[in-house]
């Protein structure tokens, strides 16, 4: 490729009018209005960084597949029934050397299909007046300051967002025959974010095929000032667990080997999660693998970013709608 | 609750959407090189003006902005795609809006999975033109670091250098 043509690629895309639109109106709302009071939550989210990367191999360290994401969200009705035998995960770490060097083959698929379910929201800080208190959005989708004028809000907040997240998890769920496994906490005090649920699927030479659901969400304003927290949910549906009880994170660094402690919850329904914190506190991930004659068999993963309480975790590992069955003495 | 105070100088009504007219095509190549869909761009390249506005320092000339603002987006760029999350996604489905032709979509394809270290480079060099000089200010590298990078980086691209490029 010559440098001219490098040059004609780099600089071919240009802003849609639509995103163009929608950074001006945030930045409109940032730069004049109420900045003395304007909740700062928002622009300092940090993109965080978890300089690591999850892979499953088996413990013949014949495959590599990736790690999926976890939606809880099961309605009552479905967790009555959705018994499960939980498993601890083994965690390792791992740079990408040491990878290369135990010669883990990482499979490429010949064919993938991606899908998208639901819109999602966007995440936005909403202002708030003297007070602390959120300014209302009206109707027309204006904000009204304190000296009673008016400001265009970026978007207006959509009443039934979080049963249309709800409903999002279910189809997604579907694709991969399961019900939804989001905890109803999730889906009560976040919102999902933009892009919605991501279906993923592998094929691999040998007919194998990897699935998975991801779905990011961050607070609902109306529940924390805090939109920082973050929460991501990997699941994937396996055949067996016995190639899925290993989990290797990859880390960039040898320093980052031992940034995590290892720890175990039982939740409220007997579920076993082997979580990992961080030593700077601001990371947790948690691990849940299970089998079940009724429902089929799983792992999910859960990253919790920037969360203060391990109260919150707990309540929210707590409403897992998978339920143990040497708790419940289920059938499974 | 948290508070802020936005700098007095982005007070004046339109200020910001000045100077996000001027710089706004040039930081969503960069970051379409970076994160490959439009949807992070926004994320992100909304977090650099927001950022001018708060924390940017007084800026001699108009340069200096530029190279601040081309900075700042680039680390959070390097922030979001070593999120664990973004890791785990393939992040080149959107570059079909942008590129029709399968060859420009290989190409972009093999830039935004160009390792972060050489890709800052190729992008100031090939995007606004900047010297092995100035780009070594702008990213806080020796010279002679910026060059074997750029090298490396035209290698990996496979680059044929041409004249007055």
């Amino acid at each position: 490729m010559k440098e001219s043509e490098l040059n004609k690629i780099l600089k071919k895309p240009a802003m849609d009018e639509t995103m163009d639109q929608k950074i001006a109106n945030v930045l409109l709302l940032y730069s004049t209005k109420q900045r003395k009071n304007f909740f700062a939550a928002e622009w300092k989210r940090m993109w965080y960084f978890i300089s690591q990367k999850v892979m499953y191999h088996g413990i013949s360290r014949m495959a590599i597949a990736f790690l999926v994401l976890v939606l809880f969200g099961a309605g009552t009705a479905w967790a009555a029934s959705m018994y499960v035998k939980s498993f601890p995960t083994e965690v390792n770490f791992m740079t990408k050397d040491m990878i290369d060097s135990e010669d883990i083959d990482e499979r490429t698929p010949i064919n993938e299909v991606r899908k998208n379910f639901g819109q999602g929201n966007k995440t936005i800080g909403l202002l708030r007046d003297t007070n602390g208190n959120i300014l209302d959005i009206d109707e027309d989708g204006y904000y009204t300051f304190e000296d009673g004028s008016k400001f265009l809000a970026p978007y207006v907040p959509n009443p039934e967002r979080h049963e249309i997240d709800r409903i999002s998890g279910d189809e997604a769920f579907a694709e991969s025959s399961f019900p939804n496994l989001v905890p109803g906490i999730i889906y009560d005090d976040y919102l999902l974010s933009e892009g919605g649920f991501r279906y993923y699927e592998a094929t691999y030479k040998d007919d194998s095929t990897f699935k998975s659901i991801q779905g990011k969400f961050f607070p609902e304003y109306t529940k924390t000032d805090d939109f920082s927290e973050t929460i991501y949910f990997w699941f994937t549906p396996v055949d067996s667990l016995e190639n899925y009880t290993e989990v290797i994170h990859l880390v960039d660094d040898k320093k980052d080997l031992s940034n995590y402690i290892q720890s175990s919850y039982t939740n409220q329904g007997g579920i076993i999660c082997t979580l990992l914190k961080s030593k700077d506190g601001n990371n947790i991930i948690a691990h849940i693998a299970f089998e079940s004659n009724t429902i089929g068999n799983g792992t999910i993963m859960i990253e919790f970013v920037n969360f203060k309480q391990m109260d919150n975790i707990e309540k929210i590992l707590d409403s897992l709608p998978i339920t143990s069955d040497t708790v419940t003495n289920g059938d499974n | 609750m948290d508070t802020v105070q936005c700098n007095e100088q982005w007070t004046a009504e339109g200020l910001i959407l000045q100077k996000y007219d001027k710089y706004k095509n040039m930081l969503f190549q960069i970051t379409m090189s970076y994160l490959g869909n439009k949807y992070d761009c926004e994320d992100v390249i909304q977090e650099a003006f927001i950022r001018l506005c708060y924390y940017a320092p007084e800026f001699e000339e108009a340069e200096n902005e530029k190279r601040w603002l081309i900075r700042i987006t680039i680390n959070l760029c390097k922030n979001h795609v070593k999120n664990f999350w973004n890791r785990m996604k393939v992040p080149i489905e959107g570059l079909e809006e942008y590129y029709s032709q399968e060859n420009e979509k290989e190409i972009m394809s093999d830039i935004i999975r160009l390792p972060i270290k050489y890709k800052s480079i190729i992008l100031l060099h090939y995007i606004e033109g900047y010297k092995i000089s100035e780009i070594s200010k702008i990213l806080n590298l020796s010279e002679s670091a910026v060059k074997m990078r750029l090298k490396r980086g035209r290698e990996l691209l496979k680059i044929e250098m041409e004249e007055g490029i």
